[in-house]
């Protein structure tokens, strides 16, 4: 069964909208900012600020602002928990919380609404689920028994039930931690929790803050670029990592329907698949990708020629970008090739948000008909079998379809598929 | 025709019992517990439920875990602070990652479909449970790996004990594994008719402590012990029992019940 545009079906399923969409990274504070960063090809990379931890290494990274609680989000904490003290817990609960934040003003979901909904909750992460704290840690293997709080602080740091506790909110909650896969999975899961009825609107992404573990541990695996990314170039060295948070707002129809809100965009399709190859790298010809791709646009219940845009997980590492372009090679129409994109040149690699971030990116070009070329990449490897749009090029898009895919360690790959609305 | 999903394996191990079987020795010889446990209690699970002619891509597997990998996250740690900035080990950085489970999974049991782990405190194998359930019902797999795996970490058994003020902790580190199937065109019992679960939250130390904690419903016994595993032990003996003696022929309902929520899952055969 195919999908008429106007419709409110895929396939047997009813469709599931996109109302808002909220963002925070090295690269604004907010969507809007994100965009014209986007737009002005801003990079934002720099030495690892000391307010986030200290090193010698000289590898950049995409620093979000210091202060991360943005207005919104203030705002929002005002009337949900007037008494909560964001020292309590961890940024990246407080990246997900300012994302969380702009999505629900965007969606016009007061907190009223929220309350009297079924509210699923699904972040991806991967330092946000980690005890990183090296005082307590060197403290404790060295016989001292430190104060406890480190270990209240990592015990509250889930960030799904941080954020019901924190928005007074009930429902389904999920943190997905898949490596840098784990926003997609989180948007795909959280899509499934409305189609099954489990609940009536979604908060779902990613996020995850800088830690001093994750990049060294990219240095160790020789993953890290020291100067700003370049995906997709043929002189590519590897990815910086970066840290923020992205989500949308998911709604049922039905609440859609009753309320006559404003409709951005459907999630249409989700597909997950595994390389089964290596631990860390991905498999060379993509096998896991193809087929994360195939079952998503079977979910979607399109063709592959129906695909205007490709957000890809484009890191800017030797393995990942040839992975990932064999991959839409055998995938793509041959003669249709739509354009080919990554947004890392402008965030960084955010690990667990990446998805998160990458979904709004994906919905938001979907809805604007044009996306730039991939930052950082002035000359795209000729040893791909397709060419990625380069930085000094954008291109007009031909539908309202696109896909955001992720890769991530352990060979996870996830595929979403995302329609702008009119 | 509704799809249903149906249970036909389940398999508990203890950490103290684990055996690496010999044609995983050599894929597992960097390996931590967390792996192991994972991978030989899915193998083990796999083996015991019915043969079935399927593309490694229908098989999908789900992980829940609410402590992840814990003790390599601090060995991790441990090498960072020795050896220095951008001298991590990057076998145990790499181990470390949560999901480094579901990829040896994958790679050493040939299984292509969709790997998610998922971290919560509560009841993460329900919750994994749940969205294996949901990714069959949805035809995109048409069997499931579904794994729940502690090993906690000396630093937080050093925790526990100070905050309850306790010479031992009650806790189990172990695995179990169960295998759902799209029921549609096999006869095996019982099916998953529901699961719903509620989260609420709670001090930090609850759920380590698990004070409060019960279960009740067909099949499901005390005697578990009081630690974040006990409830996965518990369900998957009674669904055990429920699989090999197939006498019970109503619905049933299990319900968790703690102060940090509730479970419940509803089973039909």
């Amino acid at each position: 069964m195919r999908q008429d545009s106007r419709s409110e079906r895929v396939g047997t399923r009813e469709r599931v909208a996109v109302t808002g969409l909220g963002s925070i990274s090295a690269a604004g504070k907010d969507v809007p900012e994100l965009l014209a960063s986007l737009a002005a090809r801003r990079v934002r990379s720099g030495p690892v600020p000391p307010w986030l931890f200290t090193t010698a290494l000289k590898y950049p990274v995409f620093a979000g602002p210091r202060e991360v609680v943005t207005s919104t989000a203030r705002f929002l904490l005002d009337q949900a928990a007037p008494h909560f003290l964001p020292e309590t817990v961890s940024r990246t609960v407080l990246l997900a919380l300012s994302a969380t934040a702009e999505g629900l003003a965007q969606a016009g979901v007061d907190l009223a609404l929220l309350r009297s909904c079924r509210v699923g909750i699904a972040f991806g992460t991967t330092v946000g689920c980690t005890f990183h704290n090296e005082e307590y840690y060197n403290a404790w293997r060295h016989g001292l028994q430190p104060d406890l709080q480190p270990v209240r602080y990592f015990l509250g740091a889930n960030l799904a039930a941080a954020l019901h506790a924190i928005l007074g909110t009930r429902g389904p909650a999920a943190v997905v931690t898949n490596a840098c896969a784990s926003g997609t999975d989180a948007i795909g899961l959280a899509r499934d929790w409305l189609n099954s009825g489990q609940c009536d609107i979604a908060i779902a992404g990613g996020a995850d803050e800088l830690s001093r573990v994750a990049y060294n541990g990219f240095v160790s695996l020789m993953l890290a670029d020291t100067a700003p990314c370049r995906p997709f170039s043929d002189d590519r060295q590897g990815l910086n990592l970066g840290e923020g948070s992205g989500v949308i707002i998911l709604e049922s129809a039905a609440l859609l329907s009753r309320r006559k809100h404003h409709c951005l965009g459907w999630v249409r399709g989700y597909g997950a698949a595994s390389d089964a190859w290596h631990p860390t790298a991905p498999h060379p010809e993509g096998r896991g990708l193809k087929d994360a791709l195939a079952i998503a646009l079977a979910d979607a219940d399109i063709e592959a020629s129906a695909i205007s845009f490709v957000n890809a997980h484009g890191t800017g590492t030797k393995a990942n970008d040839l992975a990932e372009t064999t991959a839409l090679k055998d995938f793509l129409p041959e003669h249709l090739c739509p354009p080919v994109v990554s947004t890392k040149g402008i965030t960084g690699h955010t690990l667990g948000a990446a998805g998160g971030i990458e979904a709004v990116l994906t919905l938001m070009a979907l809805r604007a008909g044009i996306i730039p070329g991939t930052v950082g990449c002035h000359n795209p490897d000729p040893g791909f079998p397709i060419r990625p749009l380069p930085e000094p090029e954008q291109q007009s898009l031909n539908g309202r379809i696109g896909i955001s895919q992720s890769l991530a360690f352990g060979g996870g790959n996830a595929v979403l598929v995302l329609e702008a609305a009119l | 025709m509704k799809k249903k999903v149906a249970v036909s394996a389940a398999e508990m191990m203890l950490l103290a019992d684990l055996t690496v079987p010999a044609d995983f020795d050599r894929a597992l010889r960097r390996a931590d517990d967390f792996i192991k446990l994972a991978v030989v209690s899915a193998g083990r699970a796999l083996n015991n439920a019915p043969p079935r002619l399927l593309a490694p891509s229908e098989t999908g597997i789900f992980i829940g875990t609410a402590y992840g990998p814990l003790e390599t996250n601090f060995c991790s740690l441990g090498s960072l602070i020795d050896d220095g900035e951008g001298q991590i080990s990057p076998t145990l950085f790499s181990h470390s990652v949560y999901n480094a489970a579901a990829g040896y999974v994958s790679r050493l049991l040939t299984i292509h479909g969709p790997a998610l782990t998922l971290t919560t405190y509560a009841w993460p194998f329900v919750v994994a449970l749940d969205q294996a359930r949901l990714a069959i019902l949805s035809a995109r797999i048409k069997r499931a790996v579904v794994i729940a795996v502690e090993t906690y970490s000396g630093l937080l058994e050093d925790a526990f004990k100070r905050w309850h003020g306790l010479a031992e902790v009650p806790w189990q580190p172990g695995a179990v594994a169960w295998i759902l199937e799209a029921a549609d065109d096999i006869s095996v019992c019982p099916l998953l008719a529901e699961i719903g679960i509620t989260e609420t939250a709670c001090e930090p130390g609850q759920l380590l402590a698990r004070a409060g904690e019960h279960w009740q419903g067909d099949s499901l016994v005390a005697g578990f012990g009081s630690h974040p595993m006990a409830y996965a032990f518990a369900l998957t003996t009674a669904m055990d029992l429920l699989i090999s003696s197939k006498t019970v022929k109503h619905p049933a309902e299990w319900l968790l019940d703690a102060p940090f929520g509730q479970a419940r899952i509803s089973l039909v055969f």
